[in-house]
């Protein structure tokens, strides 16, 4: 890397920086100092009750596979599909439970648990995670997005969305949702891109981008990025960008079976691999638009199937998730080089989204 | 022909091992004949048989305060039931670790098969009417059966009573009510009768309900201060009918035959796993299912020493499913399957010489599975068995072996069918008395089975695969047996021990192929099982009207996944799997009365393959206890049984997430008349 770009990826990441601080009405919320502790959120497997939140103490060195249960003398639930930090809190969706843990940052104490139920008082199976301006979104397979108000702690409001809302981002007063479809493989899955509007909190269009899609997150340019998981069959999985502006979703050569993806930075690091295909970790450059490795590990550790991919936007280190879908997964930490720190191992069922603890 | 000529020159090898005293001495009449029904009593066919073979009588069964077959079942040792809890939750029964594909459920002589699963639910069928139930493992010493009951690793039978009738009585039944807590109301109703001298019929029905909403301590979290809450099992209600006739008939001194018209209908609730914070969770999902067979048996003994037998049989089964809280876009999920099966079976049996009989059996099976799917490939399978089989019975050797041939064809009316396949099982088992006046008994066998991929394995969309192979089971066991027979006070004593080692090669997994929605069926697995089992027996007459039934079994069991080094549960003990568990029953007799304590006791089990303590679940002791009184009639014998079960009240899960119904209690009452 020169000092020319790394001059400009300073200027970014603190553009970056004051563009997170927008979110001010949030209270408490700060530049974070030095991490004390890894959490890594483990889904657990369905119908088990055994969605975990682990805790690795980076100073004493020792983790606490049930950190969430022994803090709150309760389990998470059942299927903790997506956790993000916001402000001084963390919220965790759990799918089959129907709940939206809040937790606090620095001690991991529950201080809300709010209900995801249906008018039929079953789940409304809630998915993914994401926060603007003291909302935090969720994404829910009763083909809801639910906002929740991060000072009440409540639901106040909700929109109709697509089949099945996977993937959410939130960018230039626009939520963008996937909707897969995933419910409904049997009769055909959803090929759309949901815009609402942030505002008026309603759906604005729905975008074509491609059978099933998944993950979706934004780059700085406004540019919105997804990967699209295909049918498993003829309509096969692709990387797609939408450029801001553009109502099109064009794909991007050179990334086979693109999985769960994170950028940070205006890098996209994208998880790549399916049966038979070793699993990678593709960088993709956003403003130059263009793959930067094919492969982010540099020291040759191999991973038989990366679950998810998680950033320290301090450091720039890279958590990538492994799991066989039965028994628990490990955690390998990498730094900026792709180089292995450190691996923990068995650290919970299908290990998922990993934060810094401060 | 070859195969026949290796089994008698290893016999003769077997023979010419033994002392010679043994092939020279004559036997006596009660066990002379290979193959000849004699009434022995049940223990003593446990002690001499040559693999483990455990026997439960309808009198054991009613001192065991089992309701379901299940329940009866789990005193038996090396048995693993994976029971959901309640009535209508699943209960599937594994052998020493090798899995419940490997254990075949027959019904008076015919195995009943579920090509779609693989698996029968042993809870289904109820403990009414029923005579005996036998688990064989490896086979049973009685070679003049259907080639199609040699195929499994172990075999669960389920013998039902045929109609006796004493004196000059022509009609003779029994009518019992029962009820019990959480809604449980079950009569039935069985009717003997004797149509001609040679000709008798059965008629009996059964009716189960049951709301099943027990209540149960849901604990958030394994640790002891964890917060609770005190919830009620929902959607667990049960509704069941069983309807059954059977005609039997002696046609002359030489030749008999049977024939059985089976019917069940149920209709349950699916109670899920006890969600955290949605104990509403499945609250709508149910099950509907059908099974109707027809399944009939003739022997005919041409001389002293040739006899034939043929069975056939045809079954139908339905089962709906339905989940109408499902979040895809119809709202619901509907499934509904139909499997059919023809069976044909003929088998001879041929005893040459004194100590030495021969057996050959084929069998054909045809199965099909028919789904509402839309494009489901409706698959058949045409199974032809082949087995031919040796004994040699003498005073002190008893010795079995047997070679099973299996061929598979597959076929499917949309798209692509399975491989065929073809596979050899051999089987040997010896048992030996060293001592002459002793009734010690030295045993082993060796058997090579497998169980064919079944039609979820390889048809079910997106996760199917055509290509799998059969599982490959083997078993190694070594045992001694023990009668005893001292007199006073102690009537009668049987103990039995047994080392086994068992290996599952090709074990058929499902193996995610790159996300959670993509799973595929591969043969990867491989389990090393090491263990033991130990049962002892006994019958004590304390007074001269006081009999004391008492008996404890153990089991020992290290079922070790040796997949892949690599993996993170090599080495590990299978999840859902004791490596101590027991059970243990008395029962005091005295005159009409009588008073039953049943135990059944595991020790800790991991909910998951990976042993950490996360997923340890604690131990459980069940107990429970009976008392039974009966009353002679002018109408017939009068029994009234109370039963209070799961003393303890605490709510042990089996399986992880699916709490077993604390204390509860039943009231039966019923006429023999």
């Amino acid at each position: 890397m020169n000092k020319n770009r790394l001059f400009y990826y300073m200027i970014l990441l603190a553009g970056l920086l004051l563009w997170s601080c927008d979110d001010n009405d949030n209270p408490g919320e700060e530049i974070p100092s030095e991490g004390k502790a890894l959490l890594i959120l483990n889904e657990g497997s369905m119908g088990g009750n055994n969605a975990t939140l682990a805790r690795y103490d980076l100073q004493a060195e020792v983790i606490d596979k049930t950190y969430f249960n022994s803090v709150n003398e309760k389990g998470l639930g059942d299927v903790a599909n997506d956790m993000i930090q916001y402000g001084s809190k963390i919220y965790i969706a759990v799918n089959m439970s129907g709940t939206i843990e809040v937790l606090e940052s620095a001690t991991g104490r529950s201080i809300r648990q709010i209900a995801m139920k249906t008018t039929g008082d079953q789940s409304k199976e809630p998915r993914r995670l994401a926060a603007y301006g003291g909302k935090v979104y969720v994404t829910s397979f009763d083909d809801t997005v639910t906002r929740i108000d991060t000072l009440l702690l409540t639901i106040d409001g909700s929109v109709t969305v697509g089949m099945d809302p996977e993937g959410i981002a939130i960018r230039d007063n626009k939520i963008y949702v996937a909707n897969s479809g995933g419910l409904n493989w049997d009769n055909g899955y959803d090929n759309t891109l949901s815009v609402i509007d942030l505002t008026t909190f309603s759906e604005e269009k729905k975008i074509e981008v491609g059978t099933n899609p998944n993950a979706v997150q934004a780059d700085s340019q406004g540019d919105i990025y997804l990967s699209v998981t295909g049918n498993y069959g003829d309509e096969p999985a692709a990387f797609k960008v939408i450029r801001s502006g553009s109502s099109t979703a064009e794909t991007i050569a050179g990334i086979g079976s693109p999985q769960k993806f994170v950028i940070s930075n205006n890098r996209a690091y994208i998880i790549s691999g399916a049966y038979q295909e070793p699993y990678r970790l593709v960088v993709y450059d956003c403003l130059e638009e263009k793959i930067i490795t094919d492969n982010f590990i540099s020291d040759g550790t191999g991973i038989a199937i990366m679950y998810n991919v998680s950033v320290d936007p301090l450091t720039g280190d890279l958590f990538v998730t492994s799991t066989d879908y039965v028994h628990p997964g490990d955690l390998y930490w990498f730094d900026q080089s792709g180089k292995l720190k450190k691996q923990l191992s068995a650290v919970g069922i299908n290990p998922s989204v990993v934060l810094v603890q401060n | 022909m070859r195969f026949l000529i290796q089994s008698v020159c290893l016999l003769a090898l077997i023979a010419c091992i033994a002392p010679a005293d043994v092939a020279a001495q004559s036997v006596s009449d009660t066990i002379g004949l290979p193959e000849v029904v004699v009434t022995e009593r049940f223990s003593d066919r446990e002690i001499r048989s040559t693999a483990p073979h455990h026997i439960l009588t309808a009198d054991q069964i009613g001192q065991l305060n089992a309701l379901q077959l299940s329940d009866a079942v789990k005193h038996l040792p090396g048995v693993t039931i994976r029971d959901y809890g309640g009535i209508g939750g699943l209960k599937t029964i594994s052998v020493r670790s090798l899995g419940a594909h490997h254990t075949a459920v027959s019904y008076n002589g015919i195995p009943l098969a579920d090509q779609q699963t693989g698996q029968i639910d042993i809870g289904r069928f109820s403990l009414d009417n029923v005579e005996r139930l036998t688990l064989h493992n490896g086979e049973d010493d009685r070679i003049f059966r259907p080639a199609r009951t040699f195929a499994a690793a172990s075999a669960l039978e389920i013998t039902t009573a045929a109609p006796r009738f004493t004196g000059n009585s022509r009609v003779n039944g029994k009518a019992t009510l029962r009820g019990g807590s959480f809604g449980l109301i079950n009569p039935s109703l069985l009717l003997n009768g004797k149509l001609s001298e040679r000709v008798s019929a059965t008629l009996s029905g059964e009716w189960m309900s049951s709301r099943g909403d027990y209540p149960y301590l849901l604990r958030y979290g394994p640790s002891a201060g964890d917060s609770t809450s005190m919830e009620r099992r929902i959607n667990g209600d049960v509704n069941k009918g069983r309807l059954e006739s059977s005609l039997h008939a002696r046609f002359s001194d030489h030749s008999r035959g049977d024939l059985r018209l089976y019917y069940y209908h149920s209709e349950r609730g699916l109670p899920g796993a006890t969600i955290y914070y949605n104990t509403l969770h499945d609250s709508g999902q149910r099950l509907w299912d059908r099974s109707f067979f027809l399944q009939g048996h003739f022997e005919h003994a041409f001389s002293r020493r040739w006899e034939l037998q043929a069975h056939g049989k045809y079954q139908r089964t339905y089962l709906r499913y339905l989940d109408p809280s499902y979040l895809g876009a119809e709202g619901m999920i509907e499934d509904i399957f139909t499997q059919q099966e023809r069976y044909g079976s003929l088998s001879a049996l041929y005893r040459a010489f004194n100590n030495l009989s021969f057996s050959a059996s084929a069998d054909l099976i045809s199965a099909t599975l028919h789904a509402n799917r839309k494009g489901f490939v409706t698959p058949t399978r045409l199974t032809s068995h082949t087995v031919v089989a040796a004994k040699w019975v003498s005073e002190r050797l008893l010795a079995t072996a047997s070679l099973l041939h299996t061929q598979t064809f597959e076929s499917a009316e949309n798209g692509m069918a399975g491989t065929n396949r073809r596979r050899l099982s051999p089987y040997l088992s010896a048992s030996y008395k060293p001592l002459q006046g002793r009734d010690l008994r030295l045993r082993a066998f060796y058997k090579k089975s497998f169980r064919l991929p079944t039609f979820n394995d390889l048809y079910y969309p997106q996760v199917g695969v055509r290509n799998l192979l059969p599982e490959d089971a083997q078993q190694f066991n070594i045992g001694l047996t023990l009668g005893r027979s001292p007199g006073t006070p102690l009537k009668q004593l049987t103990l039995t021990a047994d080392l086994f080692h068992n290996r599952v090669d090709n074990k058929i997994v499902a193996y995610p192929t790159g996300n959670l929605h993509q799973w595929a069926m591969i043969n990867v697995g491989r389990v090393i099982i090491n263990g033991a089992d130990l049962s002892l027996e006994s019958v004590t007459s304390l007074t001269e009207k006081m009999m004391l039934h008492a008996g404890v079994n153990y089991s020992w069991q290290s079922a070790l996944d040796r997949t892949d080094p690599q993996q993170v549960n090599y080495g590990h003990q299978l999840p859902y799997t004791p490596r101590h568990s027991g059970s243990a029953h008395a029962a005091l007799e005295f005159r009409e009365l009588q008073f039953a304590y049943a135990l059944i006791w595991s020790g800790a089990r991991f909910s998951n393959g990976y042993n950490d303590a996360e997923y340890r679940m604690k131990g459980y002791a069940d107990h429970s206890l009976s008392l039974q009184k009966s009353f002679s009639t002018r109408r017939g014998t009068l029994t009234l049984i109370g039963e209070a079960l799961n003393l303890a009240g605490r709510n042990y899960e089996i399986v992880r997430n699916y709490p077993m119904p604390g204390r509860s209690y039943r009231i039966t009452l019923s006429i023999h008349y």
